[in-house]
């Protein structure tokens, strides 16, 4: 059988990742054409696969692991340093869904558009221009310029036009997370029905439950490096055990505060405010059993803490810990102030934790908001808004709600009991 | 066959993004695209009152010969100076898998192309006006105009590639239009040769350019075959040159923006 997808022992580096290379005139000038030289960063190295026609495959890993670069480069995005890719057939990508659209333009202009970009003929586009519509529900508004459509909208459009061309290998990143949750099943569907007809699918996820809803086969990467290649049970045990080792391998070395150090990308004045005279840093989560970990099972506790160093500051800050929802909703968010708490004061660094005892939120993805005051409220000394990456998945899928944020524990039950009672009253 | 699908993806791809970048430019606007020819009228209509009745140049149909001079001009600097950034500001398309980067810049310079092409007719009936019928010269128009293309295709690969890598290039190449404008025969008659200065007009395409389209509108005669000649070379050397360097380094763009 012929291979959709043959990669032989591939390699990337990125060299302008150290920002040391001068971009500029004066960069040039100033560093006398001297550009620093660094160790390469292998982001993959030594990756070879081959993946039949027709069959779906998941990437998995952790975060850096290189699961976008090999998506990339398999999409003919830049090229590797080492080895070689061979992709047969045509090629579709569902990524960075709803970029690209142009606001003045009508969603027809947007939706051919879209289209070509993707690959498609406007022959194509034209005969299947009433199923793509069809499809992102917006027969009343496609001749509305962008502009007015909602996000929803607006990712409806673009994925829209992603799954309608035919291609022979799909390449997806993590972009099936689209829409409410009909048109997300609905999405879910498509791609399956793309498979049956014998396309190849390349989907990079840290979703495990999408991955083991689409795929065979899966490729396991750490580091760069391809750790393992293989059907889909054997290899996603393999990246749980491995999961599961770090986290006890985290625990190990520190028992007291399993330092799962949340990472943020933070800028300021984007999602960094503040004076700065007092920083907020080591930034972790655990959950109630006192584990490392961004991802909770509903229902789960949480303890957040960071450390804030006064320097020379002597005065006790007010610490603000938020959860915030996909759209900007606060869902939750308190201080140490309401609580009455006096954070300790002055000397070196000090911590502060706060414990939810559980949090009952509906699956999906959250962000946390943490900031510090000084006692009077009057200066912000730091606040980092919606920075922290907080995950939520469902315990018991069913237990989980359809819509909203709110996950209580629920169940559901016949009501005749509940019927008569009613009857009896009402008689 | 692939090949002939991928000639039709790409054609289809330049039409539908040429048509984007016009619409988005001028559908909110009253008189829309006519908004291209105000610049150049602008340019005209002060070049005619200070080299035609303040400083008096004493050439001989200058309406016709500024008039074709600035549009030829506002092409090649427009498409020269949103060229270099064709690419840099395409991050997310440079980024998209299958997408040709490759077109990225031709399709800047055939977008400005289309102001120009517009905008011919209103030149050939200034000249029909100014000098008179042009005649059977005016079939070499169309030459011409695929002549400037070469040329400025060539440019806008070296310089658009060029700026990925070094930012301040925009700012240069600004510059550079600005003296350009002004060492190129757009509002004058060509420097004299035995001018010290004749050199710069001499050894300078977009005069070779301008001097063929003049043929054609201003004096109502074949454009020299000498001048095509240069024009075809020195643009198919720059454009082999360019498209070489720009296939070298455009596996790196995505790394860079």
């Amino acid at each position: 059988m012929a291979s959709a997808i043959v990669v032989r022992g591939l390699g990337k580096t990125y060299r302008a990742r150290d920002r040391g290379r001068p971009t500029s005139l004066k960069g040039r000038i100033l560093s006398g054409y001297r550009a620093p030289k660094r160790e390469p960063f292998w982001a993959l190295r030594n990756i070879s696969f081959s993946i039949p026609r027709g069959r779906a495959v998941g990437v998995i890993g952790l975060n850096g692991a290189g699961k976008s670069t090999l998506l990339r480069l398999i999409g003919g995005v830049g090229t590797p340093d080492e080895g070689s890719i061979k992709v047969n057939g045509r090629i579709g990508a569902l990524l960075d869904i709803g970029a690209g659209l142009t606001e003045d333009l009508t969603g027809r202009e947007n939706l051919f558009l879209l289209g070509v970009i993707s690959g498609m003929l406007r022959s194509e586009i034209k005969a299947k221009f009433d199923d793509i519509v069809e499809f992102a529900e917006l027969a009343d508004f496609i001749e509305q310029p962008v502009r007015t459509y909602s996000t929803g909208m607006r990712m409806r459009l673009a994925f829209a036009v992603a799954v309608h061309m035919s291609p022979d290998v799909l390449l997806i990143d993590e972009a099936l997370a689209v829409g409410d949750q009909a048109f997300q099943r609905k999405c879910l569907k498509r791609v399956s029905e793309i498979r049956e007809t014998g396309c190849t699918i390349f989907l990079v996820s840290h979703d495990e439950a999408q991955i083991e809803a689409l795929c065979d086969d899966v490729v396991l990467l750490d580091h760069g490096q391809l750790v393992a290649y293989g059907p889909l049970s054997e290899t996603m045990a393999i990246y749980t055990a491995s999961v599961d080792a770090k986290v006890a391998e985290v625990e190990a070395r520190d028992a007291r505060l399993p330092p799962k150090v949340v990472e943020a990308v933070l800028e300021a004045e984007v999602n960094r405010f503040g004076s700065g005279e007092m920083a907020i840093e080591l930034v972790t989560l655990t959950d109630s059993e006192g584990n490392g970990t961004d991802t909770l099972v509903a229902g789960q506790g949480l303890n957040v803490s960071f450390r804030y160093d006064p320097r020379e500051l002597d005065v006790a800050p007010i610490a603000l810990i938020g959860i915030y929802g996909p759209d900007d909703t606060a869902l939750f968010e308190t201080h140490s102030d309401r609580a009455g708490l006096t954070l300790t004061p002055g000397g070196g660094p000090n911590a502060v934790t706060l414990e939810i005892a559980r949090l009952d939120l509906a699956p999906g993805a959250y962000r946390l908001t943490l900031g510090l005051f000084a006692p009077d409220w009057h200066t912000v000394y730091d606040y980092h808004a919606e920075a922290y990456p907080l995950q939520i998945v469902a315990a018991n899928e069913a237990a989980a709600p359809s819509k909203g944020f709110l996950n209580p524990p629920n169940a559901w039950h016949r009501g005749e009991t509940v019927g008569d009672d009613l009857a009896s009253e009402n008689a | 066959m692939q090949a002939a699908l991928r000639y039709q993806h790409w054609r289809d791809l330049l039409i539908e993004l040429i048509a984007r970048d016009l619409k988005v430019r001028y559908q909110r606007s009253f008189i829309g695209i006519g908004w291209s020819l105000m610049k150049p009228l602008m340019q005209l209509a002060v070049f005619s009152l200070v080299f035609g009745l303040i400083l008096p140049l004493n050439i001989e149909h200058y309406t016709t010969f500024v008039f074709a001079g600035v549009l030829i001009w506002s092409w090649f600097s427009g498409a020269v100076g949103a060229g270099t950034n064709a690419i840099s500001s395409s991050k997310e398309l440079v980024r998209r898998p299958g997408f040709p980067v490759m077109l990225l810049p031709l399709l800047t310079v055939l977008g400005h192309g289309v102001h120009f092409v517009l905008a011919l007719p209103l030149v050939i009936i200034c000249a029909m006006i100014d000098v008179g019928l042009p005649g059977a010269p005016l079939l070499a128009l169309p030459v011409m105009v695929l002549l400037q293309l070469l040329l400025t295709v060539g440019l806008v690969y070296f310089l658009s590639a060029a700026h990925v890598f070094m930012r301040d290039t925009e700012h240069l190449v600004a510059l550079a239009l600005t003296v350009a404008f002004y060492v190129t025969p757009v509002f004058y008659r060509p420097i004299q040769k035995t001018h010290d200065l004749s050199y710069l007009n001499t050894w300078n395409p977009m005069a070779w350019v301008l001097e063929g389209y003049r043929a054609i509108l201003v004096y109502g005669e074949w454009p020299s075959l000498v001048t095509m000649g240069k024009i075809l070379a020195f643009g198919m050397v720059t454009l082999a040159a360019s498209l070489w360097w720009f296939a070298r380094v455009s596996p790196r763009f995505d790394e860079e923006l």
